[in-house]
């Protein structure tokens, strides 16, 4: 987070006398420009590469906010490069993108029938010049959840950028929900909330925050979407809940949630800073957020495998299976 | 237990350090461990224990940076190196307002020749033996130039001598302070050789670069010394840069900086009394 500090001290003209905070702030910043550039310019060798296939892939999260130039994107460091293709068209961009230098990763057979069976996403490719990483979505939610949406509906209301695809603010808000409720691991929870705020205050300003609530409500993300909206107005005290309760009503229990277990997650996380409410509800979160994504008759013999993997790491080193 | 180290441009604090490598860091870096409590530190280097059973059965650490982990798990007895190396990454990783550089850096006379080299070159062992000649080791891997004035940095690191060096240089120097020598590391066995103190280092400035020597040891070669014409010079900098890339138009701007100010030679040498005199040269 220090680049986004940065972009947020630059942007908030911040006098910064330590010469400790401005080299690390200036070494961040220029890092994360250099970031911006190379995954812009990954996007538009992608795009041409599964063009050629006569498939438009959609960039969601870390590109899609450099492409639609969200605030959240200034400063924002990212692991990989995530786009959305249609299900059907998953072979033909498998074989175009391994034709194109993009490598699968190597994983365990367990999780590569994790991914292939219950994910929304292909398991990771790298490109063996670049050393980018690559997600490729056939969805923006892992189909064993249940929930079935709309991607053909969702490309159509796409937006582009020099001819590169990106989703939506509606959907761009949306998607970050569900990465943010339906986690696996909370370790950047800072970096997700920040997200969602400055979604909900591009939403807000474009006057698409009613379509986002629409939108959350017909697919199951009603409450998703509140817990988030409740929680920028106890920390940033503005209305963003309160204005759309009518639409969105939680109740006082959910509110507890959010007030007694939430609102610990979203912090920055160190092991200098850590407290333990902060892994508690952290790991409330990530018990929650299994249950949410897969039925109990699936995630009972997943957590099982997690489980031995554990207790062998614990004994044998937690990298034994590296 | 913690250890705080002050290297001059970069400051670190250690934490779970085994307790033979303070021995070992205290021989090396003399006043350069003191307490930072209160300044903050650059980078903080976690080596966290591994499982149970690793704990009895041959002990191993992890090496963690803000709790991203950076290394394989280390045997516990061959920590000293990648102590080393991880001070390294933290640089290589994380300083994008200096130009870095895979070389090392030697000053005489207020003029600095940085000598960047690919790995088996013989880049430590030359600087080694420089810096108990009459040169001062600025650095024996990383150029750190200062993207304004195009000066280059000093930092209190001890040389890093690997395999046969390590003989070689104790030969030359045995009153010299070395590090205990690690065996079995990925680049075989690995010493350091500490060759100046604190206090000494203190006295140190930034220097102009003056020379660019990429050196070549062979065994039995007349010395060989061939001019590096500005393209080459330019393409040999950016080769051998870690952040250039990353630097954009500011790196560009200093590495024409130091091609326009500085002379380059690649030189395939087989003693350190053939290139010395060479060097040098360079400078006077």
């Amino acid at each position: 987070m220090i680049a986004t500090l940065a972009a947020i001290v630059d942007e908030c003209d911040v006098q910064i006398n330590s010469s400790y905070a401005q080299k690390h702030l200036q070494a961040a910043s220029t890092y994360a420009r250099r970031q911006e550039q190379q995954v812009l310019h990954e996007a538009y060798l992608l795009n041409s590469d599964l063009n050629e296939i006569n498939v438009a892939p959609i960039f969601l999260k870390g590109a899609a906010y450099a492409l639609a130039k969200d605030k959240n994107a200034f400063g924002r460091l990212m692991s990989d490069i995530d786009i959305l293709v249609n299900k059907s068209s998953l072979p033909y961009v498998e074989k175009q993108l391994k034709k194109c230098g993009w490598h699968e990763k190597e994983i365990s057979n367990y999780d590569d029938r994790y991914y292939r069976q219950w994910s929304h996403e292909l398991p990771p490719f790298y490109h063996q010049r670049t050393g980018a990483t690559l997600d490729v979505h056939h969805t923006l939610i892992p189909p064993i959840t249940g929930k079935q949406l709309p991607v053909s509906d969702i490309v159509k209301k796409a937006k582009y950028a020099d001819d590169l695809g990106y989703l939506c603010i509606e959907w761009r808000l949306i998607h970050c929900i569900i990465h943010f409720f339906y986690n696996e691991d909370y370790d950047k929870p800072f970096r997700d909330f920040w997200d969602i705020k400055c979604l909900v205050d591009k939403a807000c300003k474009e006057e698409r925050i009613e379509s986002a609530c629409s939108i959350a409500k017909e697919h199951g993300f009603k409450d998703e979407l509140a817990f988030s909206l409740y929680l920028l107005e106890i920390k940033y005290n503005k209305p963003y809940y309160s204005n759309l309760a009518l639409t969105l009503n939680i109740s006082s229990w959910q509110k507890l949630f959010v007030k007694n277990i939430l609102i610990h997650v979203v912090v920055l996380r160190h092991n200098l800073i850590d407290s333990k409410i902060t892994k508690v509800c952290s790991f409330i979160m990530v018990v929650r957020g299994h249950l949410k994504k897969m039925p109990l008759k699936i995630l009972l013999p997943h957590t099982c495998v997690k489980l031995w993997r554990m207790i062998v790491g614990s004994l044998l080193g937690q990298h034994h299976f590296d | 237990m913690n250890l705080d180290l002050d290297t001059g441009l970069y400051t670190y604090r250690f934490t779970r350090l085994p307790h033979y490598l303070h021995e070992q860091l205290e021989l090396l870096y003399d006043k350069g461990l003191c307490d930072l409590s209160d300044v903050p530190i650059d980078y903080t280097v976690d080596l966290q224990t591994s499982g149970l059973f690793r704990r009895l059965f041959r002990p191993q650490r992890t090496f963690f940076l803000d709790s991203q982990r950076i290394f394989n798990p280390v045997p516990v007895k061959n920590c000293l190196p990648s102590v080393e190396w991880a001070m390294n990454w933290c640089i290589g990783s994380s300083d994008h307002h200096h130009l870095l550089i895979h070389a090392a850096v030697v000053e005489k006379k207020g003029k600095a020749i940085i000598l960047p080299a690919s790995q088996g070159s013989g880049k430590s062992t030359l600087s080694a033996y420089l810096g108990l000649h009459g040169w001062k080791l600025f650095s024996d891997e990383l150029a750190i130039v200062d993207l304004k004035s195009n000066t280059v940095n000093p930092i209190f690191r001890p040389a890093s001598l690997k395999n046969r060096s390590i003989d070689i240089i104790k030969d030359i120097a045995p009153q010299s302070v070395f590090s205990a020598t690690t065996n079995g590391t990925q680049k075989g066995s690995v010493a350091h050789l500490k060759t100046s103190t604190f206090d000494d280092f203190k006295k140190l400035q930034p220097k102009k670069i003056c020379a660019v020597i990429s050196p070549k040891y062979r065994e039995s070669v007349e010395l060989t010394i061939n001019k590096l014409n500005s393209v080459q010079l330019f393409a040999m900098l950016v080769k051998n840069s870690f952040n250039y890339s990353v630097l954009g138009v500011s790196g560009f701007k200093t590495v024409n900086e130091i091609v326009q100010r500085s002379v380059g030679f690649s030189v395939k040498y087989s003693s350190f009394e053939q290139i010395t005199p060479f060097l040098d040269g360079l400078i006077d």
